[in-house]
């Protein structure tokens, strides 16, 4: 069993509209980042809604014929919402995310390249507030499978997610995924066939814009069967804001951002 | 007043010292377990816990121990000498709940179960509550408390279920000799492929097995995390004929076909040519 303390990174975003009333206004700009009260998301499957009713804050989700409700009571808060790690739903099993390659790429001995693949993102929508923000609710569109990576006995259980490898960052749904710009780095005097790719959610840095949502990574192949995965804390583009982070790791844990691949690779 | 001797070279200041340290010994271990317990809670698992607190409290009062009984005038070497001989005399009077001891002992240090693991433990199935010195408390799927001696547990067959992280269910689904089986396998896998806890690797299988007797037998593995493996086996099976169902492919009843070599009415049947079918397939 997994224990994740959720800490939430306040972003000092705007502030939100207050204790507003009246019919909420459908917003389909900006599907991501802070929300005036009422407000109306619409995006494919997906409905969000939610309004201040005498200090409650109703929130409803609509989501592929399913639909959720949320009653939250509120003074000084307002509504967030972040695309956030692939790895809460349907349930919080692992922390870590394994992106298969559709095709193997293969690493000239000492050469480091620059390649595009994408992952699957999840949404949250939080209820934030001066002090603490507070998840009210976190779902997906993508597809959810997981996979073993190694043994039974010794193995860990990943997230799955299958990807085309380019060269050039591929053209995203965000509602549904992302674009990691992934740096493979083969130090070793071989060449090397590369099949997938794991990361840990805990040092998972998810940045956004309006358009797009990136990752930036980097695979450092040490060995035969031996890699290390780890993220890079710096945007794709510079209008990207940092988006929230529930595998938040404390100052002090021992809790490793890194992963380090000792089986195929 | 205090160096007055009681009883050979032991004085009242000796006997206060060593009360005071058995006294201060077993409040300071209570204190320090309860502070360990409290701070290293979130940090370790249950089991890890009870181990380290255990440790902790035997060995810091093993200690005091070794430490006042020199100021009582017992000597440690002569003790142990003594003890030789009573531990043989006790060790046969005692062999059972030495033999407790002892796997009690190495069960801690190999560990192959853990406390909250569904384990069978010849033949008791249920959830490790409690492992002891002696034994190991479990509660069975009923609801029972049952201790088993950990002579038992360390000498008999033990099945960890949730040892590994990922476990393998199977279903042999039979289908009718007139249905298709390719047809039947791609829904299946088209199944597997939309349930989440049905892992990608190790891959599911989907194949036919057997042309059985009254069917066309296909066989199903699916490998899902630990944690919803019954959860997961519970419910593609029904999934599964729903959906078999739902493309006219049917599971059919056991049937035997009886060729009547003089068939009542001979105006209708030929001897050897027709089947009497006893089901729908």
């Amino acid at each position: 069993m997994i224990r994740i303390r959720y800490r939430i990174l306040g972003l000092g975003g705007k502030k939100m509209a207050k204790k507003a009333t009246g019919r909420p206004k459908k917003t389909k700009t900006k599907f991501y980042g802070d929300k005036a009260l009422p407000f109306e998301l619409e995006r494919e499957a997906i409905t969000l809604r939610a309004e201040l009713k005498n200090g409650v804050l109703e929130y409803f989700r609509s989501c592929d014929g399913k639909e959720q409700v949320h009653r939250v009571a509120i003074k000084d808060s307002g509504i967030r919402v972040h695309p956030v790690e692939p790895l809460h739903v349907p349930k919080m099993l692992t922390h870590y995310l394994m992106i298969q390659f559709e095709t193997p790429i293969l690493v000239e001995p000492g050469h480091s390249m620059e390649v595009f693949v994408t992952f699957p993102v999840e949404i949250a929508v939080l209820v934030t507030h001066p002090s603490t923000d507070e998840v009210l609710d976190v779902f997906s569109v993508a597809r959810t499978k997981y996979a073993l990576y190694g043994e039974p006995h010794d193995g860990v259980i990943c997230r799955h997610w299958s990807s085309p490898v380019t060269a050039e960052p591929p053209q995203s749904n965000i509602i549904q995924q992302g674009t990691m710009s992934l740096t493979l780095k083969n130090e070793t005097a071989r060449w090397m066939k590369i099949t997938k790719s794991i990361f840990n959610g805990y040092g998972m840095k998810l940045y956004f814009n309006d358009t797009d949502i990136a990752m930036k990574a980097v695979m450092r192949i040490i060995g035969k069967n031996l890699a290390e995965t780890d993220f890079l804390t710096e945007p794709a583009e510079s209008d990207m804001q940092l988006s929230t982070e529930l595998f938040a790791v404390k100052k002090m844990s021992m809790q490793s951002r890194k992963y380090v691949m000792e089986g195929e690779l | 007043m205090l160096s007055r001797e009681l009883f050979g070279t032991v004085t009242l200041y000796d006997l206060f010292l060593a009360v005071v340290i058995l006294v201060g010994a077993f409040f300071g271990t209570k204190l320090l377990v309860t502070y360990m317990r409290r701070s290293i809670k979130d940090k370790v698992s249950k089991d890890h816990l009870q181990i380290i607190v255990k440790a902790m409290y035997y060995g810091i009062m093993i200690i005091a121990l070794l430490t006042v009984l020199p100021l009582l005038g017992v000597q440690i070497s002569g003790l142990l000498l003594a003890g030789g001989f009573a531990g043989i005399i006790i060790g046969f009077a005692s062999q059972n709940i030495v033999s407790n001891l002892i796997s009690g002992i190495f069960l801690m240090i190999e560990r192959p179960i853990k406390i909250g693991d569904a384990v069978n433990i010849d033949g008791t199935m249920g959830i490790v509550n409690d492992i002891k010195i002696m034994s190991t408390i479990v509660r069975t799927y009923e609801g029972l408390f049952v201790r088993i001696p950990n002579i038992r547990v360390f000498t008999g067959t033990l099945t960890n279920f949730v040892s590994n992280i990922v476990r393998r269910f199977s279903y042999t689904i039979g289908i009718r000799y007139r249905d298709d089986a390719e047809l039947a396998i791609s829904v299946i896998k088209k199944l597997i492929e939309n349930e989440p806890m049905a892992l990608v690797n190790p891959a599911p299988m989907v194949f036919v097995s057997e042309l059985g007797e009254s069917s066309v037998n296909i066989q199903v593995h699916i490998w899902a995390p630990t944690t919803d493996w019954f959860a997961l086996r519970n419910e593609m099976l029904w999934k599964i004929k729903k959906n078999l169902e739902a493309n006219g492919i049917q599971i059919p009843f056991p049937q035997r076909v009886l060729w009547f070599e003089k068939p009542a009415d001979s105006d209708q049947l030929e001897p050897g040519t027709k089947t009497i079918d006893k089901t729908d397939s």
